[in-house]
């Protein structure tokens, strides 16, 4: 009678396993601080490359075009315009502030958080805007006067910036060109609508300070109030829907002067001061938690750098500018991981006290006071989100960074520190004093 | 009755705070900006979503917990955000604001969810794994509050380090565009200490009768 072949189920090493984990995480952690310092080609000729992100004071480095200083933290290109009038009239204060207020709307729009227009010795304005690569024409174009119509092709105007509820600018689908759309208020819609029957076949004009920029013909009645118009390139497309937005300049600008070499608005050190004293700040941070919790602390500290490593990418994707409000959504999201970090290390070491072995501790904390940690979490990416949709502003955009902040966070705190912590236990073992700082004495004293 | 008027209590100050900073706001004293940077402030939109954070703050931990915290929360949320504004605004006449004081001031909801979450969830836990004869709702409180002090106080120092670093590495103007985060900070210390629980303490043993 033939026996049953015994097959022995080999039992998977957890220990080859948590040391092939942390292994892995470890090198691609290193592998991220190396090129996020250093950056890296990506082929032979050096024509491709993958920019630094991770700021350092060093002057060689690339990260400066993935993270592009702002006008707060960087030399900024410094404008000076005059202000024309009729007969040399001087400028009244309204009519300056007005004219600052718009400019520094048409800033905004087209994305140059970090700028600022000021008036200058009393009848001038200045614009302090980034080194980001943009053409000095670019910023000429956003300070012509602005004057926005649609015309019939007698050059007769019908519509103003006045009927535009809101404009936008943007590549056309084939990406061959750049579009401006509009969107009309009802009033603005009726017109438009009346126009465009009446010059069924004929041609409507976009006029910029009576200058036809685009003429595009009319085969059908456009009834919705919206329109657009392609044709433009990015520059003009900007300037031109950020006028039909905010309507004219007040007054007319002329350019008086340009630099290159504006200093920081914070300081003409403040760039390197800042990756310095933020630096020692994390590393005090760091040297804490290794020294209160050992090998939890490593774990801690591990899951710190991933953190900064990630948000700095994400910040540099969403070309967010090395900028006050980007290194607030990084360190504010950084000083979160490191709060939620406390609060459930605090709690191991509790129970650790009361004698309750390491990986149950875990497991406890997670389960009871560290819900405070993931609830704290939750909650701000909740508002963060509401706050994107609610402001297309500085609020929205500012949002946009920490949120993707508290989500590595909420990865970190979640997976992360479970899995590090878990395969760190698995290799070196349950004795609490490698992971809480709570020493040999006091656990035999239990 | 007493109960209500301890949190009202505290909210007095909070609320002459408020007073005057709208008042020299309004009377263009306060709310001073560094130059052109008042014209890239938009202060409607700042107050939209101060609105927003309090409304979410409100709808999360009603959701998460229950409707009473979910008051107290989006009651503290709104009281700090507020009064960090009002004092923000008072110290603007000597520490002019720069264009980014509205993300300054809506970020120190970071600082209320970090102060004012930690006690809330103490009161929860001890309420629950306590009779009431055990421990009155008052010394539920009091025991909560005492016992998130020494978190409370790392969270402060932690996000202190990091404000320092900014503080010493500029010039004065970026000291006065870092001004509302301390501001936020010691607000959102203030009312986890005072606030949060008299909250708690008003309205959940109410709201909780009803069910």
């Amino acid at each position: 009678m033939a026996k049953p072949v015994e097959t022995i189920k080999k039992k998977p090493n957890s220990k080859a396993i948590a040391a092939i984990t942390l292994a892995v995480i470890l090198i691609l952690t290193l592998a991220s601080v190396v090129i996020g310092v250093s950056g890296m080609k990506l082929d032979q000729d050096g024509l491709y490359k993958l920019l630094a992100w991770i700021p350092t004071p060093l002057e060689s480095s690339s990260w400066r075009e993935a993270l592009v200083p702002g006008t707060d933290l960087g030399e900024n290109r410094v404008q000076t315009y005059a202000i024309v009038t009729e007969e040399g009239a001087a400028p009244s204060e309204e009519q300056l502030s007005d004219t600052v207020n718009v400019l520094t709307k048409r800033l905004l729009f087209g994305g140059w958080n970090s700028a600022q227009a000021e008036v200058v010795e009393g009848n001038k304005i200045r614009l302090s805007l980034p080194l980001d690569g943009t053409h000095d024409h670019a910023f000429e174009m956003l300070a012509a006067k602005g004057e926005f119509a649609l015309a019939d092709p007698e050059g007769i105007a019908f519509l103003n910036h006045e009927r535009v509820k809101q404009a936008a600018y943007g590549p056309t689908p084939n990406e061959d060109s750049y579009a401006i759309s509009f969107l009309l208020d009802n009033e603005g819609k009726q017109i438009f609508a009346d126009k465009t029957t009446e010059l069924l076949g004929q041609s409507i004009s976009l006029m910029i300070d009576g200058v036809a920029v685009a003429s595009p013909g009319i085969n059908v009645p456009l009834v919705d109030g919206q329109a657009s118009l392609p044709g433009f390139n990015d520059e003009t497309s900007l300037a031109y829907a950020s006028m039909m937005q905010y309507g004219p300049l007040p007054l007319d600008l002329k350019l008086e002067d340009q630099s290159l070499k504006g200093l920081p608005i914070f300081g003409a050190n403040v760039q390197n001061m800042l990756i310095i004293s933020l630096g020692i700040a994390v590393l005090l941070v760091m040297l804490y938690a290794l020294f209160t919790f050992r090998m939890g602390g490593l774990i801690a500290v591990w899951l710190m750098i991933i953190q900064l490593i990630s948000v700095h990418f994400f910040a540099a994707l969403l070309n967010s500018g090395f900028t006050t409000v980007t290194l607030l959504a990084i360190y504010g999201s950084f000083g979160l991981l490191v709060f939620a970090l406390m609060i459930l290390y605090r709690s191991m070491k509790r129970d650790l006290v009361r004698g309750r072995a390491i990986r149950q501790s875990l497991k406890e904390a997670y389960g009871g006071s560290g819900k405070v940690a993931i609830d704290t979490l939750v909650g701000l990416l909740l508002i963060a989100v509401v706050l994107i949709i609610v402001d297309q502003q500085q609020i929205g955009s500012f949002m946009r960074i920490f949120a993707m902040g508290l989500l590595i966070d909420l990865i970190l705190i979640g997976i992360g520190l479970k899995v590090l912590l878990g395969s760190a236990i698995t290799i070196f073992g349950t004795n609490s004093s490698l992971y809480t700082g709570v020493t040999a004495k006091k656990e035999a004293a239990l | 009755m007493n109960k209500k008027m301890d949190a009202y209590k505290v909210l007095i100050p909070s609320l002459l705070v408020t007073l005057v900073g709208l008042v020299l706001s309004l009377l263009q004293i306060g709310m001073k900006f560094q130059a052109g940077a008042g014209d890239m402030v938009s202060l409607n939109a700042l107050f939209v979503s101060i609105v927003a954070v309090a409304v979410t703050s409100f709808i999360f931990a009603a959701v998460r917990y229950n409707a009473a915290t979910g008051l107290v929360l989006g009651i503290v949320t709104l009281h700090d955000q507020v009064l960090t504004l009002a004092i923000v605004a008072i110290l603007s006449m000597i520490l002019p604001q720069a264009n980014i004081m509205p993300i300054m001031v809506i970020f120190s909801v970071a600082f209320t969810f970090a102060q004012s979450l930690p006690v809330i969830r103490e009161i929860r836990d001890l309420r629950h794994s306590n009779s009431i004869r055990d421990m009155s709702n008052e010394m539920v409180v009091d025991k909560a509050v005492k016992s998130t002090d020494g978190l409370r106080i790392a969270s402060t120092v932690l996000a202190g380090l990091f404000i320092i670093a900014g503080l010493f590495s500029g010039n004065i103007k970026f000291v006065y565009a870092l001004s509302p985060l301390v501001v936020g900070l010691l607000v959102s210390l203030y009312s986890a200490r005072t606030l949060t629980s008299k909250l708690w303490l008003d309205y959940s043993p109410r709201m909780n009768k009803r069910k």
